[in-house]
């Protein structure tokens, strides 16, 4: 089956992007496509380049970036939603004339219309919030 | 041309001290845009987000009722409102700012089984 | 069919919601807070008319496997995969 999986949980403040990397994680093992991984709402943070956590705990991004690597999957991030929270890739920093960058590998911005067709291209569309 | 699946936009979250309400009308707007079959239903607090004659300004924030009424002009085919929910706040359907479908709890499980795509917010 | 995955411990209303306008055929599946309504002696009125899921992780996490209601089945996250799979649509609730 295609499964789409829609994430509004920013990482370390909600566990829904640990929930929907252990379920991607099965999903796939399961012999099943990971047609589009979404973030949206505060889930944007977890396309975040920067994040440094202490070395005896996870790093959310980076773990996404490795699934996403290993399987090629198709990361989207909501624009909008990343823009309003600052997250940023080297186009739009230099569009609004920031210092900086900061959209992890493997991710990219795009708008809403990745989610709706995510969900009418898959066979099963799951959102994890909080 | 896209296959035209039902989605539904549930909403739970009252406005302004999240960005739940705005995000979500932004996703409802543009499963219309992409010609699905959308319906958008509110309950719990979600009713907060239809009260009339909201005024965010001294908090400094964007009406989100104003969309509001680009439901109806996206072709957003149903506006559903929890009954229940609304008589828990003590409000009516005159309190709010759009026309609305009330439905009652076994209506809206019915209204959930024809969803191919629910989106809750 | 509906499989509705409700990740709020049972003091805050999101179950009852989720109970209100379940149908009878639908699943419910337990995750993160969510699985605080597992605990047995406490089932809200109307658990018991479906079938009711527990992420298998998130109940030993909190320290609940010893004190689970017995309706409860357990499920790890492949088995969370295999039930998203039996059902049509997948309802989230927070």
């Amino acid at each position: 089956m295609k499964f789409s999986l829609a994430i509004y949980g920013a990482p370390y403040s909600s566990q829904a992007p640990d929930t929907a990397y252990q379920f991607a994680k099965a999903a796939l093992a399961a012999g099943h496509e990971i047609y589009r991984l979404f973030f949206y709402m505060d889930g944007v943070q977890n396309a975040s380049q920067l994040a440094t956590p202490p070395q005896d705990e996870e790093n959310i991004p980076q773990r996404w970036n490795e699934l996403i690597k290993a399987h090629n999957i198709d990361a989207v991030v909501c624009i909008a939603a990343a823009l309003r929270r600052g997250l940023l890739d080297k186009t739009e920093a230099a569009r609004y004339e920031k210092e900086a960058d900061n959209l992890a590998e493997g991710f990219s911005l795009s708008g809403l219309g990745q989610l709706v067709d995510a969900g009418i291209e898959s066979d099963r569309f799951i959102t994890f919030g909080c | 041309m896209a296959e035209s699946k039902s989605f539904l936009v549930l909403n739970r979250r009252p406005p302004y001290s999240s960005n739940f309400a705005k995000e979500a009308l932004d996703v409802a707007l543009m499963c219309a845009v992409f010609n699905q079959n959308t319906s958008i239903l509110y309950m719990d607090d979600g009713v907060f987000q239809l009260v009339r004659e909201q005024d965010p300004s001294e908090i400094q924030q964007k009406n989100s009722s104003q969309t509001l009424p680009m439901l109806e002009m996206y072709e957003v085919n149903h506006v559903y409102v929890d009954a229940e929910s609304l008589v828990q706040r003590g409000l009516q359907k005159e309190d709010l700012a759009i026309p609305v479908e009330l439905v009652d709890s076994p209506q809206i499980t019915q209204i959930l089984a024809q969803q191919q795509v629910i989106l809750s917010f | 069919m509906i499989l509705h995955t409700v990740n709020k411990s049972p003091r805050n209303s999101t179950l009852q919601s989720c109970l209100r306008v379940a149908a009878k055929d639908s699943a419910i599946l337990l995750i993160e807070d969510g699985v605080y309504a597992a605990l047995a002696g406490t089932e809200l009125e109307g658990l018991g008319d479906h079938k009711v899921y527990a992420l298998t992780a998130d109940v030993k996490a909190r320290g609940l496997l010893d004190k689970l209601s017995t309706q409860i089945i357990l499920v790890d996250y492949a088995g969370f995969v295999a039930l998203v799979e039996q059902y049509d649509c997948v309802q989230s609730w927070y």
